[in-house]
């Protein structure tokens, strides 16, 4: 018998022994609905009651879509995204449009306090906001992870990359890129477990296999368009204009 | 066979105040020498005043001769009337069956014996909330209306009427005649005809009665002994709320109206709460000193009676008031107010309903943000994708609506018109040759194009081709708008 397994047997018999790695926490916690993602975070999936930092360009839908499944019915609420989301696209994906609200053109602390709202509510679904790189106090996340605590709620903070190099309260962290393969993550800081994890996810498969078009086969580029007739403007001989005049 | 007293069922209890506005103008100084006068005679007089002298009828020199601090106001009948309607409003607690009368408030009090433990413990009740309001009363308890107005008006002791009230003709009928509800006339010819009494004239038969003195009087009797009872009235509940505070300096700090709106919200939760009403909308007006009037609305989505609630709203909006005078009046409306629902829950979790949740949620951020920063996506039947959703307004969907405008999960071929993110406006890509270039990099075409001819009957015909294009390794939807023979970028799949 190995040294190594003689210590853990000795070890697992003792009762005043504690152990971090052992400890599930008793967290909520919410499916990621990817295997290899589960099993990269310590507590088995997203955080609830927690803010979750996703450092990316944009929100990938395919990630979050398996989750959300598990959440609805229930509002997805948008606070500032950099575009709007397409609502037959998503409804194709089983969501109700009139259930995905968005909060765009808002200043800054009316976002906060929007969200603030809506995770201190607990009714939402989801709860997914984008926070610049820069202007964001960190007394403001842990606001947010607050409010979110007491509601129970799942909070997404969207940030552009190069927000990795600040420190944030955010209970996990992971880091996202886009590459030929997928989606690529790497778990920055998670609650509870190690860090430093890097997983691909085989997002939009169906994108993914797709080969260049021959120019060939480009949409022909008509000519103009037949339009309605527009009206002419009357043309009057010169003297029946002078009557016209007179 | 002359019939007697009928068992109605009912249960009346009647209420006369005699002195209902003279013991509103004493209730902060009970001991007060106040009289009421309406044309240059006292029609009221308070306790101490009489005891000094003053009596009814008497002119303003007697009287002020009499007691130099003699206070008089004029009589208003139409605050009489207001008090008698406030009484009937709180009584409201206690019976939804109220009829008010000048001077009289009658309560029909069958139906909240069982609640309030018994006649006994009910009367008790309100008599004693009538005392802790200093109003002087008299009552009377029987089981038709006539009775209890005919006995409220004499000095039958209310304990004894308790324990007779199912068998009122043991007080009523040696009461004198003069105490029935007939008109004086008829009395007058009662009385020639020798009937003191009112056992007298129950011994006659009605049809006797009523050839020789009317049918006013057959029908006062029979009102009288519950063979013609009165309706139970329901006491209509005004569809509006409204109070107000003066005050004689005024407030320029919108932080010094909280403790004032509070004040008028907790009145309004009380009249909310005695008429079991809810409420949809308030209006906030502020009167400044030069007379300017700013109003302020509070909306919810679904009606309720949860003050604390409008209270949290009503900060949220005075947030972004700024005061354009010192305010003098406060005054707090409920135009429409409802009559509350009982609403069922589930037992379940899974099939609970928090659409009431997101009302308030959504409440809550419609007051610091309006529909065009906050909005949910709706679904257009339009093939050009910019034009195939709309914003709406925010509403709390309940299970059973969500659960029918679930859509069904598309399968399929990826379709160039659908795209998970869209741009604003859709952005130009420039074409070099045959290759396509956008924020400086190349786009790749990877899917056939679909064609979209919209709009054919406007002057903005629109055909386009979509199709979807890759970049590095992310994708967009482009288009080529044939009007235009520009290429475009106009959504993003990947991010």
């Amino acid at each position: 018998m190995s040294s190594a397994s003689v210590i853990d047997q000795l070890l697992s018999t003792r009762r005043d022994l504690w152990r971090a790695r052992s400890q599930g926490g008793g967290r909520q916690v919410l499916p990621t609905g990817f295997a290899l993602l589960d099993e990269a975070l310590h507590d088995g999936g997203w955080p609830l009651g927690a803010s979750t930092e996703l450092l990316a360009e944009g929100l990938n839908w395919p990630l979050l879509l398996p989750a959300l499944q598990q959440r609805l019915p229930g509002w997805v609420m948008l606070i500032n995204p950099p575009w709007l989301p397409g609502a037959h696209w998503l409804a194709g994906q089983g969501l109700v449009p009139e259930q995905l609200l968005v909060l765009r053109d808002v200043s800054p602390r009316d976002a906060l306090w929007a969200a603030d709202q809506c995770l201190r509510a607990g009714c939402c679904a989801l709860v997914c906001q984008w926070l610049p790189a820069r202007g964001t106090t960190d007394r403001d996340l842990r606001q947010l992870q607050l409010a979110a605590a007491k509601g129970g709620a799942w909070h997404l903070l969207v940030r552009p990359p190069a927000a990795a190099a600040q420190a944030a309260p955010a209970a996990l962290r992971l880091q996202l890129a886009v590459n030929p393969q997928g989606l690529h993550l790497q778990v920055l800081k998670q609650r509870g477990g190690w860090a430093g994890q890097s997983l691909s996810l085989p997002l939009w498969s169906e994108l993914s296999g797709l080969q260049r078009l021959p120019v060939q086969a480009w949409p022909v580029h008509l000519t103009e368009l037949p339009q309605l007739r527009r009206a002419q403007p009357l043309l009057r001989s010169a003297s029946v204009a002078a009557l016209a005049r007179a | 066979m002359v019939i007697r007293w009928q068992h109605t069922g009912q249960c009346w209890l009647c209420f006369r105040f005699p002195a209902l506005a003279l013991d509103y103008w004493l209730r902060s100084s009970p001991d007060a020498c106040l009289a009421l006068h309406s044309q240059d005679q006292l029609v009221s007089v308070s306790p101490a005043a009489e005891a000094v002298g003053v009596q009814v009828s008497m002119g303003f020199t007697s009287a002020l001769a009499l007691c130099p601090d003699l206070q008089l106001r004029a009589h208003e009948p139409a605050l009489q009337s207001r008090l008698l309607t406030q009484l009937a409003h709180w009584a409201y607690s206690f019976t939804p069956h109220i009829r008010t009368e000048p001077e009289l408030l009658l309560l029909e009090l069958s139906a909240s014996l069982r609640l309030f433990h018994g006649l006994d413990q009910l009367v008790a009740q309100i008599t004693g909330a009538l005392d802790a309001r200093s109003l002087r009363w008299r009552a009377g308890v029987a089981p038709s209306a006539a009775a209890a107005r005919l006995l409220a008006q004499t000095d039958v002791p209310l304990s004894q009427q308790l324990t007779h009230w199912q068998q009122p003709g043991e007080l009523i009928e040696h009461l004198p005649l003069a105490l029935l509800d007939t008109p004086e006339r008829c009395r007058q010819r009662l009385a020639r005809a020798g009937f003191q009494r009112i056992a007298q004239v129950l011994d006659q038969s009605r049809a006797a009665l009523g050839k020789r003195f009317g049918e006013g009087l057959v029908l006062a009797l029979d009102q009288l002994t519950g063979i013609q009872p009165m309706p139970v009235p329901t006491l209509p509940l005004p569809q509006a709320f409204e109070a107000s505070r003066v005050f004689m300096y005024g407030l320029s700090d919108v932080s010094h109206l909280q403790p004032v709106m509070q004040q008028l919200l907790d009145e309004f939760r009380q009249y909310l709460l005695r008429h079991q009403q809810v409420c949809q909308q308030l209006c906030w007006r502020f009167v400044g000193e030069d007379k300017s009037v700013q109003e302020l609305p509070v909306a919810v989505q679904q009606a309720h009676a949860d003050t604390v609630e409008f209270a949290g709203l009503s900060q949220l909006r005075m947030e972004q008031l700024t005061l354009s005078a010192a305010v003098e009046i406060v005054i707090l409306r409920a135009p429409l107010l409802q009559v509350a629902q009982n609403r069922s829950g589930s037992l379940f979790r899974d099939m609970q309903d928090n659409s009431e949740g997101l009302a308030r949620l959504a409440d809550r951020l419609y007051q610091r943000f309006d529909d065009r920063q906050l909005f949910c996506l709706g679904q257009l039947a339009e093939p050009v994708p910019e034009y195939s959703q709309q914003h709406q307004r925010i509403q709390a969907l309940s299970q059973a609506r969500i659960t029918r405008l679930l859509p069904k999960p598309r399968s399929g071929p990826m379709d160039p018109l659908l795209c998970p993110w869209l741009f604003p406006v859709p952005m130009p890509a420039a074409l070099r040759g045959d290759a396509l270039y956008w924020r400086g990099q190349l786009l790749e075409l990877v899917t056939e194009h679909r064609r979209i001819d919209s709009r054919w009957w406007s002057p903005e015909r629109v055909r386009r081709d979509y199709c979807i294009a890759r970049q590095a390794s992310q994708f967009y939807q482009c288009f080529f708008c044939h009007r235009q023979q520009r290429w475009f970028v106009s959504g993003c799949y990947v991010c």
